[in-house]
């Protein structure tokens, strides 16, 4: 047949799903992720404390190691809100340095070389690709922060005596609403960054500053004007006081005498973000570039 | 081979470098890379982060203007003013500045596809280094000298006679001077640590996060491991002490305090140290610019 006589045929196949139509992005990405070995190091690493904690766990459950130890106060193997505040400080600033090499990666590329166009020419709206690579953050910073928490959560569960988890069920609640709102404030921002910056580089950067030049600045506006608010600039800040209350637990602060941003506050600044970061994507994503001379 | 034989040979191989080129190529890329970096809207956000603090003090000076004015207040401001030089340039500012500045100097040029050109010039590469390097540390320096200034100058400024006689009659002059010289003294130092490290890795977290932890965690090592980090010096030269107290006091404490002199020697010599280091990575650099 001769080449000119082929014509347009359209494709006939079975299509993906509207609804889970983003999540042919999600797996893309975790595919092309898991070519990185320095990715497949940070994961595991970030899931180091986790197997401490485990262990720790495992000696506050067991009378007969602990004679083996040396003497501690009483309550030193204690597993109840503040060991779980404890290992979601933790895990969540591993989340954070996942994110910082993650995030970039997502959307910068795309936009770099101009493949937006391309993935906006297909039935696929502006929020399905916003949702699939949203997707690959939650997905990837769930395994780091609440799932591994839950996973010690039951491990002390099962470990421990009967009534334990009935009188601590309460704290599967903090465990995840946090994760979640950190979760979503990490992956909206780094979203929101790589789309604003376009270099992967940059953008690395610019997250990874986003969390300490604001908290210096806050400090510093503290000291001068004579205030708390500047704290509210402070987003690990803001995280751990929304923590501490949702595990009923004083803060770090609050049990060193100094005052305290409000809860709803802190709240409200992360919730500001993540709307700001959406304003930044809504923005940043269209199938149409401006390039200037 | 005798030390004798070393001199002399080291003498001879010093006698037929042409210098006089050398400068004039290290000229002409300070002139270019200041030309390419220092007013470009990229680097607008370098400016706010020199800034900011220069807007809050001036903020407080427009609305704390009715405050008495006396030794106290001034003491406390002096505090103030210890703890932003301190903490936010010395410990964020500065640091965050000189790794996007130095980081990008070659990392720039590989992500705008252009440093081929700079590598077939006729021009040897601990050249291209060296002029860079100074390149970055003028803007820098350029840059947060001129911020710290500012902050002295409104700081003392609103405090009108007495302002005028602390600094002029009493330590507020020898204070600027020292903050004056470890801000240039960071720009430097954190300038050759994050060149050398952009030579070695790809992305700007790693160096940002190592160092950012080595600068962190150094006073708890051996007095020995101190003097690879530029905090350790910096510290030595700060006129004054915070009184801090808990986990951030590891960001003020003097473990073992040296003279002045010494502690501003020390530093520069960790900076050539780090750019022969740097020197030695450039000509093991090849150009990919695909894996980008």
């Amino acid at each position: 047949m001769a080449v000119y006589k082929r014509r347009y045929a359209p494709y006939t196949g079975s299509l993906t799903p509207e609804q889970s139509r983003f999540l042919v992005l999600t797996r893309f990405a975790f595919a092309d992720l898991f070519k990185s070995r320095f990715f497949v190091l940070l994961l595991i690493l970030s899931l180091v404390p986790s197997l401490f904690f485990a262990g720790y766990i495992f000696i506050a459950n067991n009378k007969a190691v602990q004679l083996l130890l040396p003497t501690g106060p009483a309550d030193m193997f204690s597993v109840e809100a503040r060991f779980f505040t404890l290992i979601m400080i933790v895990q969540t600033q591993a989340a954070f340095l996942l994110n910082c090499w993650v995030g970039p990666i997502l959307i910068a590329g795309d936009l770099t070389n101009g493949a937006l166009p391309l993935f906006l020419s297909r039935p696929f709206s502006r929020a399905d690709y916003v949702l699939g690579k949203l997707a690959v953050m939650g997905l990837l910073l769930s395994s780091v922060t609440w799932v591994p928490s839950l996973l010690l959560f039951t491990l002390q569960a099962g470990l421990a005596k009967s009534d334990w988890i009935w009188s601590h069920m309460w704290m599967v609640v903090p465990i995840v609403l946090c994760s979640a709102i950190w979760i979503l404030m990490l992956s909206l921002i780094s979203l929101a960054v790589s789309a604003w910056v376009k270099l992967r580089i940059v953008a690395t950067g610019v997250i990874f500053i986003l969390f300490f030049i604001p908290a210096g600045l806050g400090e510093m506006f503290n000291a001068i004007i004579g205030t708390i608010w500047g704290r509210l600039l402070n987003f690990s800040y803001l995280f751990q006081i929304i923590l501490a209350r949702g595990f009923r637990e004083p803060s770090r602060l609050g049990t060193m005498g100094w005052n305290e941003i409000p809860v709803p506050a802190a709240w409200g600044v992360l919730i500001f973000v993540c709307l700001l970061s959406l304003v930044i994507l809504n923005a940043r994503l269209r199938a149409r570039d401006t390039v200037r001379g | 081979m005798s030390a004798q034989d070393l001199v002399a040979r080291a003498q001879r191989w010093s006698k037929e470098q042409p210098w006089r080129l050398f400068g004039s190529q290290i000229f002409i890329l300070v002139r270019n890379e200041v030309r390419r970096n220092l007013f470009t809207r990229r680097r607008i956000w370098m400016y706010l982060l020199a800034l900011i603090p220069v807007l809050i003090i001036l903020a407080h000076v427009i609305f704390d203007r009715n405050e008495p004015a006396g030794p106290a207040q001034i003491e406390n401001d002096t505090q103030v003013l210890a703890g932003i030089v301190q903490l936010y340039y010395l410990r964020l500012g500065i640091f965050f500045a000189c790794m996007a500045v130095f980081t990008w100097l070659f990392r720039g040029e590989i992500v705008e596809r252009t440093l081929h050109y700079q590598f077939l010039a006729p021009v040897r590469r601990e050249v291209l280094v060296v002029g860079k390097f100074l390149a970055g540390a003028v803007v820098a320096t350029a840059l947060f000298e001129t911020a710290v200034l500012a902050c002295v100058f409104l700081m003392y400024s609103r405090f009108g006679s007495a302002g005028k006689s602390y600094v002029f009659d009493g330590p507020g002059l020898g204070q600027l001077e020292s903050y004056l010289l470890v801000t240039a003294l960071a720009c430097l130092g954190y300038g050759a640590a994050f060149l050398a490290l952009s030579l070695l890795f790809k992305n700007p977290i790693i160096p940002g996060v190592v160092i950012m932890g080595w600068e962190t965690i150094a006073p708890i090592f051996p007095a020995w491991a101190q003097r690879l980090s530029v905090t350790f010096y910096l510290k030595q030269l700060c006129p004054v002490s915070l009184p801090i107290r808990g986990p951030l006091a590891i960001f003020t404490i003097v473990a073992e305090p040296v003279s002045p002199f010494i502690a501003a020697l020390g530093l520069l010599c960790l900076t050539i140290a780090i750019l022969a280091l740097s020197c030695f990575l450039i000509h093991r650099m090849e150009i990919t610019y695909t894996a980008e």
